[in-house]
């Protein structure tokens, strides 16, 4: 096992089987634990796993617990399907699969009816990772999260925060008032706030 | 033409030394992952992007990620002006660059996905496709994509019944073989071997060797590009 805090480069021997197990950064190739990134060896005692903390940047892959910016594809009545586009505080393309759902009980902590109510196609939303893998599974149950952008389905402006309590949004060139589950700083564009 | 000249080649070199190579890693910024590479006359710019989602959604492989390698060669990078776009010998390029590459990068990891490697040949004096593969190999690990190793090409030729490394223009237009050869330097299992010409089976064994040997000495110089980059980030 070669010394903590050392420069490793992909390829480089860490250590062997016998000593570590393969951990984040590392790969166990025919019996050898090599860094698969460049980064700084280090052990990680409590699972006796040899790991390489990157110092390039590194592909993103969706956690649980992630924030997300997606649009909205299709709505029904029990579920939302979306488009991840972006993870808050990450400026890489996410890997793999970017089609995800937001089943209505996730949609706000309060009962919500119909998930055609408080969403609509086109939507900008911000959510949370709550399933990843090869179904994704997102929530808007909070405050900072919910629609961030929507347009108006009437004639396509972007809406505003309603001034009246009537409705949660209004169309400035039409008028028109419409129901969305808003996040708190709806209209400010903050891709990265989470 | 007379290609060796007391045991000298056209441009001073002896038979088992390579071009002058310059490597820089993270030119552009606007990828995940870059590089800048001279090697002789050669001018290479390599830049990944990824892993992203597969598209279109029938290349998507459900266990694994796919590499899409893209070799392009610039209308201006040969002497007479080569017509833009892929042609025959580009799109074998990219297809042996692209297995070669799939071969250290651990491509399980990003089922669904797929890597971009795009190398540009700015300027070409034979030997591009290994300079490529060296190119892309120091971008995606800029990229921080995980790999079992940097792989690493040279090739090496016979030029004037002389077995030699890393075969310049003319040698590579009057020369009598051609045998490029990327390897993951680490366990030194070959990732692409070709051969263009004819060799013996011992002139074969110590272009091999030759070949091994200047793969060995690049990829010192693709660690110092890397160490380079990342040092100067920490002294910032």
């Amino acid at each position: 096992m070669i010394e903590e805090g050392t420069l490793v480069f992909p390829g480089d021997k860490v250590a062997t089987a016998e000593e570590l197990l393969p951990g984040a950064g590392t790969a166990d190739v025919n019996g050898t634990i090599v860094g698969t990134v460049m980064g700084t060896f280090m052990v990680n005692k409590k699972n006796s796993q040899a790991e390489v903390t990157p110092l390039t940047s590194t592909p993103v892959v969706l956690h649980p617990g992630d924030t997300v910016i997606c649009e909205v594809k299709h709505v029904m009545d029990k579920l939302v399907l979306v488009d991840v586009l972006h993870v808050a505080g990450k400026h890489r393309h996410i890997t793999g699969d970017k089609d995800a759902a937001i089943p209505v009980p996730d949609i706000a902590k309060a009962y919500v009816t119909s998930a055609k109510d408080k969403f609509k196609i086109g939507d900008m939303v911000r959510a949370t990772v709550t399933q990843a893998g090869a179904n994704i599974r997102l929530s808007t149950a909070g405050k900072n999260l919910g629609v961030i952008k929507s347009y108006c389905t009437q004639c396509r402006a972007e809406l505003e925060v309603a001034r009246d309590k009537k409705a949660e949004l209004e169309c400035p060139r039409c008028g028109s008032l419409e129901e969305r589950h808003i996040a708190a700083d709806y209209g400010e564009g903050n891709l990265d706030w989470k | 033409m007379e290609l060796i000249k007391d045991g000298k080649r056209l441009d001073g070199r002896k038979p088992d030394e390579l071009r002058p190579i310059k490597i820089e890693a993270g030119p552009l910024h606007r990828a995940d992952g870059s590089c800048y590479l001279e090697w002789g006359g050669n001018k290479i710019i390599a830049a990944v992007y990824g892993p992203k989602e597969a598209i279109p959604r029938h290349i998507q492989n459900p266990t694994r990620a796919v590499i899409n390698a893209k070799y392009n060669m610039a209308s201006f990078s040969v002497g007479d002006r080569k017509r833009p776009g892929p042609d025959r010998r580009s799109r074998e390029i990219s297809k042996i660059t692209s297995e070669a590459l799939e071969n250290v990068i651990l491509t399980e990891m990003f089922p669904r996905a797929m890597i971009d490697v795009n190398i540009e040949v700015l300027d070409a004096d034979a030997g591009t496709r290994c300079a490529g593969i060296t190119a892309a190999a120091v971008a995606l690990a800029d990229a921080g994509i995980p790999m079992e190793d940097i792989p690493v090409a040279c090739a090496a030729g016979k030029v004037g019944d002389t077995v030699v490394l890393d075969l310049m223009g003319e040698e590579d237009q009057e020369g009598q073989a051609d045998v490029p050869l990327a390897i993951a330097p680490r366990t030194e299992n070959i990732l692409l071997l070709q051969m263009d010409g004819h060799l013996t089976v011992e002139e074969f064994d110590r272009a091999l060797e030759l070949a091994m040997n200047g793969c060995q000495q690049i990829a010192t110089m693709q660690r110092e590009a890397l160490m380079k980059k990342y040092q100067s980030f920490e002294e910032d």
